[in-house]
């Protein structure tokens, strides 16, 4: 069955494009081009991802997000905006969108943006629950990592954190997500504690020329496909 | 000092006169052989009323022993002489002296209690007023100068209220020695009470107190002068100046705490304006872009996928976006070159037919299924004008009627005379203008910016340059929806 994808995005040129652009990669494409069309076209069709304009011309595209977000917790979102100020974005991302695309943007990465929040949405059942990604190697059953053969030690935070990463990968985790995800509160002290243990779950995985995690300034980190 | 004599000399009289008119009574009294300790009561009697009516203790204390006296050589056995034969008699005025000073002290403490009952109610009153009065006081300087008027109620002249800005007294004109100013500084400083009874400058014929709000900055200061007769403040004109200051400074922290909340109100709003107007020309800019890129990379990945007339209107579609872009950075362009003042007409007499031919070659490319005509009357009509500038009016309006009106739809462009003026109208039937945007039309770019962020669709800088173009030109620029079902947009400038 082809996936359905909603397109809320008010200007006729870029919704043909995505449109184009999905189609043709094997997607079926909702069009809404108001915030209201987009939540009616969400609610009466099923859809598998939503791409999401925070520039509409009724309703402000936050609302759009926190509305379905509300009826659908699930949902993968994706917002495509030409907000690209860090607190459009984290803003966004912690009012549950899942990932956020800047304007302009180029068609592969738009289908690697919705590959990555499919897979999220429909995990290939693992019955090793193994997780291998090029020369990285995790044994989610023995807790143990292993990096071109060779295992590296993680400390229990750091595994969490890794785990995190891996099963969203491809998508950006905002710092106030892993943050609470990992240590159960917010931060006070600006995620600096975060960092460090990102910098150190780097530095283990570094001895390849992967690029395993990527950073998004401001705003968190994403593993990377 | 004749005042003073003058007093002693009425108080006496009225004693020898009390003393006389009891003297008259007790005699009178005798005559009806009444017993002697009931005249001594008369005596009683009249040092009472001595000591109620005289302000001082000599009055009554002459009085008593007078009347001692006039006992003794009235009403003792012998009479008329100063010998007692009976020491019962040295007993009872024994008594009689003791007796008077006691009423005496007794009724001149009351006469106090009231004097400082009195004091108290008035300076409660004062507060009160003073409390009333500093709810309608506006400013620092209005609730400062109310502290200094209600305590100069008091001190009169004693008082003097100086206002402190970055530890610094504000001296109007006042003189102050070097010793004071040093005590001046040592309360700002500090923000403590110096002089009186304090720790600091304790012999100082004066007491400073500061008035402060949050974090100890003084604003004013209060010196209060001691008399030469009392060298401290009573405990209730402490009391007074300390609820006076209180309630200042309560008032200050107020104000202070609005001053703050304006601020950063006026703060956040500017924030708002930058960050939405920053929305609006990043949206504007990255539409088209967003279309161009996006449209270009599914050609390159997908290019076989796609059938050729698909292809073939994708990038009809890009080059629209591109003139799009185009027209945008040349308004940008624009907008900065008019709010930098470096815009200069560059006028001259130009066939208004070619302005229109000019108009509609530009936009020829990017018609797609608009069809778009001219109309002239009179091919000879010169206007003087900077033909770049009216160009760049034109493209304007006529891409807002492709982009912005329904598929197929017309445009006509046309010009005529009109008193001296020249009439250019850009009219089509593309659907009209929402309410929204006809509210807005013309205003200034950043007010919609402002108002829409990243809401409002385009146009709205293109006309707003628009509008500056033509107003160079000493001209109108009009929009409305017109009968056909679509959208006209009308300017006109002076032929000459």
């Amino acid at each position: 069955m082809k996936e359905r994808i909603l397109i809320i995005e008010d200007d006729k040129v870029i919704m043909r494009f995505v449109n184009l652009a999905l189609s043709t990669n094997d997607y079926e494409v909702v069009e809404a081009t108001s915030g209201l069309q987009g939540i009616n076209a969400f609610i009466n069709n099923k859809i598998s991802v939503i791409l999401l304009d925070l520039g509409l011309p009724d309703i402000d595209g936050i609302k759009v997000l926190t509305q379905i977000r509300a009826d659908d917790k699930d949902i993968p979102m994706i917002i495509v905006s030409a907000r690209d100020r860090e607190e459009d974005k984290v803003k966004a991302l912690d009012l549950g969108a899942d990932d956020y695309l800047t304007k302009p943007f180029g068609v592969s990465e738009l289908l690697a943006r919705i590959r990555a929040v499919l897979r999220r949405k429909n995990p290939i059942i693992n019955e090793s629950n193994i997780f291998s990604y090029k020369d990285l190697i995790v044994d989610q059953n023995k807790r143990r990592v292993f990096l071109k053969g060779s295992e590296i030690h993680f400390t229990p935070l750091e595994y969490s954190l890794l785990i995190l990463l891996i099963t969203n990968q491809g998508s950006v985790l905002t710092h106030k997500f892993l943050q609470e995800k990992v240590w159960g509160y917010g931060s006070l002290d600006d995620y600096k504690t975060l960092r460090v243990f990102m910098a150190s779950i780097r530095r283990k995985l570094d001895n390849s020329n992967n690029n395993f995690i990527g950073t998004e300034i401001g705003i968190g980190y994403r593993f990377n496909e | 000092m004749i005042k003073r004599i003058l007093s002693i000399l009425k108080y006496t009289f009225l004693m020898l006169l009390i003393l006389a008119l009891s003297t008259g009574l007790a005699l009178a009294l005798d005559n009806f052989d009444i017993r002697s300790e009931t005249i001594l009561l008369v005596f009683v009697l009249a040092i009472l009323i001595i000591t109620l009516l005289t302000d001082k203790i000599y009055y009554p204390l002459c009085g008593s022993i007078l009347s001692i006296f006039i006992f003794n050589f009235f009403f003792t056995e012998p009479r008329f002489s100063f010998v007692i034969n009976d020491p019962n008699y040295y007993i009872s005025l024994v008594i009689f002296l003791v007796a008077t000073t006691c009423i005496y002290s007794l009724t001149s403490r009351m006469q106090q209690q009231i004097v400082i009952r009195k004091e108290n109610e008035e300076r409660l009153k004062a507060i009160s007023r003073f409390d009333s009065k500093l709810i309608n006081a506006n400013g620092l300087e209005e609730i400062i100068l109310l502290l200094s008027n209600s305590l100069k109620d008091f001190f009169h002249e004693r008082v003097t209220v100086l206002k402190v800005e970055d530890k610094k007294i504000i001296l109007d004109n006042i003189d102050i020695d070097s010793e004071t100013l040093k005590a001046f500084n040592l309360s700002i400083n500090n923000n403590e009470v110096v002089g009186g009874s304090t720790v600091y400058y304790s012999n100082f014929n004066k007491i400073i107190l500061p008035l402060s709000y949050d974090q100890n900055i003084v604003v004013a200061l209060v010196s209060i002068n001691f008399t030469p007769k009392k060298k401290y403040l009573s405990s209730s004109e402490t009391d007074f100046v300390n609820s006076l200051m209180l309630s200042s400074k309560t008032a200050i922290q107020k104000e202070m705490a609005i001053k703050d909340k304006e601020k950063t109100s006026l703060e956040i709003q500017k924030e708002k304006f930058k960050s939405n107007i920053l929305r609006s020309l990043s949206h504007d800019i990255k539409t088209p872009l967003t279309a161009i890129q996006t449209g270009l990379s599914l050609l390159l990945e997908s290019h076989d996928k796609i059938d050729e007339k698909t292809r073939k209107s994708m990038l009809e579609d890009m080059n629209k976006e591109s003139i799009r872009l185009t027209n945008y950075v040349e308004n940008l362009l624009a907008m900065t070159r008019f709010s930098a003042n470096e815009f200069k007409l560059n006028k001259k007499n130009e066939l208004v037919s070619d302005i229109l031919d000019e108009a509609i070659s530009e936009v020829k490319e990017h018609l797609g299924d608009h069809k778009i005509k001219s109309t002239l009357l009179d091919d000879s009509l010169t206007v003087n004008l900077d033909s770049a500038l009216i160009e760049q009016v034109m493209r304007n309006l006529i891409n807002n009627a492709i982009f912005h009106s329904k598929n197929n739809s017309n445009i006509e462009i046309s010009a005529k005379e009109e008193n001296n003026y020249i009439v250019f109208s850009v009219v089509d039937d593309g659907g009209g203008l929402s309410k929204e945007v006809l509210d807005n039309l013309f205003l200034e770019f950043s007010t919609i910016a402002f108002k829409q962020g990243d809401r409002y669709r385009g146009s709205g800088l293109g006309l707003s340059i628009c509008k500056s173009i033509v107003e160079a030109h000493n001209g109108t620029i009009i929009g409305f929806n017109n009968d056909c079902g679509g959208a006209s947009f009308v300017f006109k400038i002076p032929k000459e």
